[in-house]
């Protein structure tokens, strides 16, 4: 009896260790199968990693081939180039921000080679001048990585001079970077150009055409108003009013010329200038004179009317008369008769002004003008100021870049060299680089 | 013989059969399991290696990117062109990724390397040629692409 009870306990014994067996088996299998997935997944994500990064930066030396040369529609290879984006608010996204933004379409990205899971979207931070803000996002199979670049202008070698879109000689008498409004009988001999809107309207004329730069760019005329109308997809980039100063001044820009200028030279009235504002009106006489390698004149105001006389003498050398700080509310204001005059022609003492203000410059009311006006300043952000505001049988030789300009009302401006090439031909030179 | 005697000697027999139908069906089924098992181990044992070859591969990649791109843009010459191709630049690795110097003509890891310049506006080689860079690391029989990395270079940029 005892013996057939132990040969049932043992029935089964076989069955169960082997189940046990294949049990630990199969979880071994599945452990390490496991494992080697995970492996994989890891090897992947390290991989896509590294392709993150070299698409952030190739999508930041293309940004920045764009910016320097412009669109190359037609040509091979030219699809690689980023369109022209500034982040909104000049705050560039998170990665995690990002990486929604691709998924939800809000970023469209460069695909790099065309149709793989790798890409980039890139754009600046403001909009770019003398100084570009590149952030550039990589992506490969949803791994994201980050670069942000300032790259700055440099001197363009003899190479590509003729060909870059930065620091154009600009060859206008009328250049706006935001707005250009043309109203009432203004006569513009030469052409004008803007990287925003132009409005032309009252039987104005000008004879060099109209020329717009950047997809901000429009024209609006009348049916008495028809010029000729040139479009380029990439805007003209020119340096703030605050950046030339840098460059002209590196020992401090605009701030190191308020103390280190040339104002003792300039007489009102035959008395030296003290300080650095001017308010000459009812036939007071104005002289700043000009030196070799150019006199700098610093004012913080200045203000001309019923008959003031204003000479340049730039017989010895060009004069550069700069109204700052950058930012301050002053202004170049003249009207009733003001008489500009210059007692040389001569392009390389050409008489310049500056304006880095944003009062601006304000003419009116017969005023004849013989000089360069520079009226653009930006700050960090982006934002833009600067304008000219002439009228009333104003009579204006020169050229004339700002941020907003209005000519109106029987005004006539001549194209007059030398034309705005503040800085020569340029590009852009990456001189900072961080993930 | 009793009936009862018979009757014993034939359970006896059923339960024996039984229990080497039973030794059998589990020897069959650890079999299978431990045949599973094995192969198992083998492919994890070759994809492992595989991870190995592929990180190394990409570590390649990316310090030949490094190295030509150290070169500078004005120093990066595009590769000749055969049959429209361009021929790329060989260099060998170790199976620990290590160079194995110029005069190598075989190795673990084949690293091919080529610049072309991929958007030339005036047709003239200047500095306004946007460049490619694409590095390619196959195993040493170039039958097995482990890892690709391309980049694209300009005057003045990174």
């Amino acid at each position: 009896m005892k013996h057939v009870v132990r040969s049932k306990r043992r029935r089964g014994a076989a069955m169960i260790i082997a189940l046990a067996l294949t049990l630990c088996l199969t979880m071994l299998v599945v452990a390490t199968q496991l494992e080697v997935v995970t492996e994989f997944k890891t090897s992947r994500t390290e991989r896509d990693f590294e392709r993150a990064l070299q698409m952030a930066e190739a999508g930041a030396n293309a940004y920045q081939h764009r910016l320097t040369f412009g669109t190359a529609s037609g040509q091979p290879g030219a699809a690689l180039l980023p369109p022209l984006y500034e982040w909104p608010g000049g705050v560039a996204p998170t990665i995690q921000q990002f990486r929604q933004g691709v998924l939800n379409g809000t970023y469209t990205l460069v695909r790099y080679p065309a149709g793989s899971q790798q890409g980039y979207f890139v754009g600046t931070i403001g909009a770019p001048s003398d100084t570009a803000n590149i952030v550039s996002y990589g992506w490969s199979n949803g791994v994201v990585r980050r670069v942000s670049c300032i790259a700055q202008t440099e001197a363009a070698p003899q190479d590509i001079e003729d060909d870059t879109e930065v620091h154009p000689s600009g060859e206008y008498n009328l250049f706006a970077v935001t707005r250009l409004d043309v109203e009432m009988n203004t006569t513009l001999a030469g052409a004008l150009g803007s990287n925003g809107t132009v409005t032309m309207g009252g039987n104005c004329t000008v004879t060099g055409g109209v020329h717009l730069f950047g997809p901000d760019a429009s024209f609006t005329g009348d049916q008495h108003t028809d010029p000729e109308v040139t479009t380029s997809p990439d805007p003209v980039i020119w340096p703030t009013v605050a950046q030339i100063a840098d460059r002209l001044f590196p020992q401090g820009g605009l701030s190191w010329l308020a103390t280190h200028n040339d104002n003792a030279m300039a007489t009102v009235n035959g008395v030296s200038l003290s300080g650095t504002t001017i308010s000459a009106k009812n036939n007071v006489t104005v002289v700043f004179t000009g030196k070799a390698g150019g006199a700098n004149y610093y004012l913080t105001d200045a203000e001309f009317k019923n008959g003031g006389t204003i000479r340049f003498n730039n017989t010895n050398g060009p004069i550069r008369v700069w109204i700052g700080p950058n930012g301050g509310s002053g202004a170049w204001y003249s009207k009733n008769n003001a008489n500009f005059s210059v007692t040389s022609t001569d392009p390389a003492k050409a008489v310049r002004m500056y304006l880095a203000t944003t009062g601006g410059f304000t003419g009116k009311n017969n005023v004849d003008c013989n000089f360069g006006i520079y009226a653009y300043n930006a700050d960090a952000y982006g934002n833009k100021w600067g304008h000219l505001e002439v009228k009333n049988n104003m009579n204006m030789q020169g050229t004339f870049v700002a941020n907003q300009i209005t000519a109106k009302n029987n005004t006539a401006v001549t194209a007059g060299g030398p034309f705005w090439q503040p800085l020569g031909a340029a590009y852009y030179d990456m001189s900072v680089w961080q993930e | 013989m009793s009936a009862c005697g018979r009757g014993s000697r034939a359970h006896r027999s059923r339960v024996r059969a039984m229990t080497i139908m039973e030794a059998l069906m589990a020897a069959l089924i650890v079999a299978i399991v431990a045949a599973g098992a094995v192969a198992s181990w083998s492919l994890s044992s070759r994809a492992a290696a595989n991870k190995r070859a592929t990180e190394i591969g990409t570590a390649i990649a990316t310090s030949e990117m490094e190295r030509l791109k150290a070169l500078r843009y004005p120093y990066l010459t595009p590769s000749p062109l055969q049959g429209g191709q361009p021929v790329p630049t060989v260099r060998w690795y170790d199976k620990l990724g290590n160079w194995l110097g110029s005069a190598a003509v075989s190795g673990d890891f084949r690293a091919e390397s080529t610049v072309t310049v991929i958007l030339d506006r005036d047709l003239q080689s200047n500095s306004e040629d946007m460049k490619e860079i694409v590095v390619r690391v196959w195993d040493g029989a170039r039958t097995t692409l482990y890892g690709t990395a391309r980049t694209l270079l300009t005057f003045g940029g990174v």
